[in-house]
């Protein structure tokens, strides 16, 4: 039930969103020239159409919950085991990475970030665990680097002069 | 013709690196397509970057063999652990793990790799045969039928290869509204950036391709305790008899056309081709109840289609410049950087890569045997690489990936954002692969209408009368009520089902 009540609230957001956008495009410039194909046009057809299929998700979802209400079955039927903190932190972490990427540069970055990953994930292994972020990390430099000569993150002040005794 | 293929396969001659290439592509996709959640489209995304560095060529042909080995990967782990590696192999595993579990794995697998490799030379010969006609027919293609194209491109993968019509058009349109952020391709006046100069050239494809598929993949698996199955990891592959191969020939034939008229189809792909391949095998066989207790042509069916499908998207790619399947849609990338437009004018313009791809595909596919025989036992073994160190060193291979596009942290921020979009839409049972193939679509539906409404004076009824406008359009509007009818009677039975337990 608890699904298909994200659903709904879903479908009313993709709703209430193709409003918004739509009024958002009446206010385009406007070119005399392509009146009547002008820049609003395209968006506006997509947007009515979205607003209607929202609108026949919604209606479809409030008889599936008035069936399952019916039939008495409130409860989830089996359903994956989902774990919030561990997405609240891996989410985090991504974020954090992503930030270090440009501030540290992308060899202490990945280091760091691939560590934490694998214990937030529970990988038992201590000595793998320890070897893998040094020896993934420099294996992405040389392939980066060296093989296909693409940019890598360097970072801002110290550590940009730590990287570039690098790459 | 015969021109191309001689120029095609003098540049490949005088280039072996493209055989390696193509050796690299098939290692990459049948690993991709093996390990679960992982598939072949991640696979195909995450290099699209590593192309920068090479040649037009040598990158389609490594994306193209990874999309070949992915497709018969995932039957490793259907076969073995009883989880499809990837969506099309999802029927394989029907009858594949129960020979498997009977002491036949090695049979199992050799039947799949026989299969695929047949159904995929199959594919690729009608890719051959099929796109340069197709091409020139399609220089007679006007806006109208563009736009038309395009709609069906959405409205087939919606309704074809969805549990949720509604779901699926709602995830297209998804893609069709973001491809309309940035400049107008007709007024050149800027639409949905809120004052931000940075989304004035629009929202990345590629880095919002790999957010999509690749880090919400590992975002959900982070966030999912995985049931494990019971595994079988020695292995030998031993390829089936030719009497074997004779014994199902009726069942390869018609999987291998069926894949790859699916596979044609724009916006359906392989996962479609192999359920479909693997019902009118049931639908044929003298003894469809033994289906699912390990029946050769269980295994044969899907394995072919499948790959069969592979050679038949890459038609309308090549051809129309229009994506058959999600993993093609995503190779559209690989050619942009490269600054290459898929379409008729690629036959024309780039003979030589259009006439590559085609021997490309064909090598591929045979070279699937070799690698197949020889990989299955190790590829059995990546199996069993914790997750906890391929997930997280997937989120740096996509960070870094998308950083070296264009030095730019904007595509990183885009990646991540599609990232979260595309796990809550998969929390959701919103399918990804119309979501990007409206977004691959969005700005040729858009320009191909508005350019037919200008040329016809704004008379709607002018494209729907012309003849292959007005045909493709109808095609979208019967799959439309055969994917809504079929929903409709899915989810009738399943409220009667509710109410009659209760």
């Amino acid at each position: 039930m608890k699904k298909l009540f994200a659903d709904t609230a879903f479908a009313v957001i993709l709703f209430v969103g193709s409003v918004y956008l739509w009024s958002v495009a009446d206010g385009f410039q406007r070119f005399p020239r392509y009146k009547g194909i002008d820049m609003d046009f395209w968006p506006k057809i997509l947007l009515v159409v979205v607003a209607l299929l929202a609108l026949a998700q919604i209606a479809q979802n409030v008889l599936n919950i008035r069936s399952r209400l019916a039939a008495g079955k409130v409860r989830e039927e089996g359903g994956e085991a989902f774990n919030w903190a561990k997405l609240g932190a891996s989410a985090a972490l991504v974020v954090a990475y992503f930030i270090g990427l440009q501030t540290v540069g992308f060899m202490i970055a990945t280091v760091v970030f691939l560590f934490f990953a694998t214990r937030l994930i529970g990988y038992s292994n201590r000595v793998l665990g320890l070897v893998y972020p040094f020896a993934f990390t420099a294996l992405v430099t040389l392939a980066f680097v060296k093989l296909l000569e693409l940019p890598l993150p360097r970072g801002m002040g110290p550590f940009e002069t730590l990287s570039r005794m690098f790459y | 013709m015969i021109d191309g293929f001689l120029t095609a396969s003098q540049y490949m001659l005088s280039h072996p690196l493209t055989f390696v290439f193509i050796a690299v592509g098939m290692i990459w996709g049948i690993a991709f397509g093996a390990l679960p959640g992982l598939t072949g489209v991640v696979g195909v995304a995450l290099l699209i970057p590593f192309t920068f560095g090479f040649g037009p060529i040598e990158g389609l042909l490594l994306l193209g063999s990874v999309y070949v080995g992915s497709t018969f990967g995932g039957s490793i782990s259907a076969i073995l652990f009883n989880t499809p590696g990837s969506p099309e192999a999802a029927c394989t595993g029907l009858d594949g793990y129960p020979l498997a579990k009977r002491g036949e794995a090695g049979k199992a697998l050799g039947i799949a790799l026989a299969a695929s490799a047949i159904g995929g030379v199959f594919g690729s010969v009608v890719l051959m045969l099929a796109a340069p006609p197709l091409a020139r027919v399609a220089l007679s293609f006007g806006p109208a039928e563009y736009f038309a194209l395009a709609v069906l491109g959405i409205t087939a993968i919606a309704s074809i290869g969805a549990n949720s019509v509604f779901k699926a058009l709602l995830a297209g349109l998804m893609g069709l509204m973001i491809a309309t952020v940035g400049i107008d391709p007709l007024t050149g006046g800027s639409r949905y950036t809120f004052g931000n100069d940075m989304l004035l050239s629009g929202i990345g494809f590629i880095p919002a391709i790999i957010g999509m598929f690749a880090l919400s993949e590992v975002l959900v698996r982070f966030s999912e305790r995985l049931v494990a199955g019971e595994r079988i990891t020695k292995v030998s592959t031993t390829l089936p008899k030719v009497r074997e191969i004779a014994a199902m020939k009726g069942t390869l034939t018609r999987s291998s056309i069926l894949g790859t008229i699916i596979g044609v189809l724009p916006g359906v792909g392989a996962t479609t081709a192999a359920f479909m391949s693997y019902s009118e095998a049931v639908r044929w066989s003298r003894h469809p109840e033994k289906f699912g207790t390990g029946m050769p042509e269980g295994i044969a069916a899907p394995e072919s289609a499948n790959n069969a499908a592979v050679g038949g998207s890459m038609v309308p790619l090549l051809a129309l410049g229009i994506p058959g399947s999600a993993a093609t849609a995503v190779m559209i990338g690989g050619l942009t950087i490269h600054g290459i437009v898929p379409g008729p004018m690629l036959m024309v313009q780039n003979k030589e890569l259009v006439y590559s791809v085609f021997i490309g595909m064909l090598v591929a596919n045979l070279l699937m045997i070799f690698f197949g025989i020889k990989a299955s036992r190790y590829f059995a073994k990546i199996l069993d690489a914790p997750y906890a160190l391929v997930g997280p060193g997937i989120v740096v291979l996509c960070m870094t990936g998308v950083y070296a596009l264009r030095n730019n942290v904007m595509d990183v921020v885009v990646m991540l954002v599609f990232g979260a979009f595309g796990f809550l839409l998969r929390k959701l049972d919103y399918p990804i692969a119309p979501l990007i193939i409206g977004l691959v679509l969005g700005p040729v539906a858009e320009i191909s209408l508005r350019r037919a409404l200008m040329l016809s004076n704004f008379d709607w009824s002018a494209i729907l009368t012309r003849p292959i406008a007005g045909t493709l359009l109808a095609l979208s509007v019967v799959s439309l009520i055969y994917g809504l009818y079929g929903q409709f009677r899915r989810q009738r039975a399943a409220r009667r089902a509710m109410l009659a337990a209760a």
